[in-house]
């Protein structure tokens, strides 16, 4: 009950409750991981497209959308603020 | 006196303790971001970027002759991508694109060396494949199939 009241007592005053912080710091991290290996996709395939390598870049294109859903899905089920 | 609703107040209260921005905030900004990257590898596969020595063209006359170890420039396949031609020792004829694919300089034909040279970065190509021999090129010279007529010669196609 303590928690509980805990919670609803963060909630009325705007923060997180230190679970909740935890949970999206957590996610905020994995997700920033995920964009750090975008980016050497995104390196990957200029360098594939102007290397005659088209072949390359559809599989990092293929890579990226992965990279975008994952990041998306991980938002969605992120605990709420 | 105005009653304050509950998300006023908690936006009240995030603006008293200096924060606007809230980890879900974050969150949602990386998101964008990634969609962003996604739109941008999606723009280089459908060739937003143009990459020089590509391309078709037809068979287009691109000099009238060459002389031994002596080089000459032309445009193929387009009128926007420079090419060089060198009649080498042995009455070879080569040609490959002169956009140097470090940070596209011109590359220059050095008969001393009978090398293809870019001077912006010494950028070393070799003349018989378009190999790199030095420097910071990352791939070789896209070249161009040459053929030789009675009236003069003819660039004819790009090798992959």
């Amino acid at each position: 009950m303590k928690g509980e009241s805990e919670r609803m007592d963060l909630q009325e005053r705007g923060r997180d409750h230190p679970d909740v912080a935890a949970s999206l710091d957590a996610c905020v991290a994995v997700v920033a991981v995920i964009i750090i290996c975008q980016l050497w996709a995104l390196t990957a395939a200029l360098d594939a497209w102007l290397g005659g390598a088209t072949g390359a870049v559809w599989w990092l294109l293929g890579f990226q959308g992965a990279a975008f859903i994952s990041s998306l899905l991980i938002w969605l089920v992120s605990p709420r603020s | 006196m105005i009653e304050e609703t509950h998300p006023q107040r908690r936006l009240l209260d995030r603006i008293r303790d200096g924060r606007l921005v809230t980890r879900r905030d974050y969150l949602r900004l990386l998101v964008t971001v990634s969609g962003g990257l996604l739109a941008g590898t999606a723009g280089v596969a459908s060739g937003v970027f143009r990459r020089h020595g590509t391309g078709t063209a037809g068979a287009k006359k691109v000099a009238d002759s060459a002389e031994t170890g002596e080089s000459f420039t032309f445009f193929y396949p387009g009128e926007d991508n420079p090419a060089i031609g060198v009649r080498l020792d042995d009455g070879s004829l080569l040609a490959y694109s002169s956009i140097c694919t470090h940070l596209a300089c011109a590359v220059l034909w050095i008969k001393e060396s009978k090398k293809l040279e870019c001077p912006c970065h010494d950028g070393l190509f070799d003349v018989r494949n378009g190999e790199v021999l030095a420097g910071p090129p990352p791939r070789p010279l896209p070249k161009i199939r040459l053929q030789e007529r009675p009236d003069g010669i003819y660039a004819i196609g790009l090798e992959e």
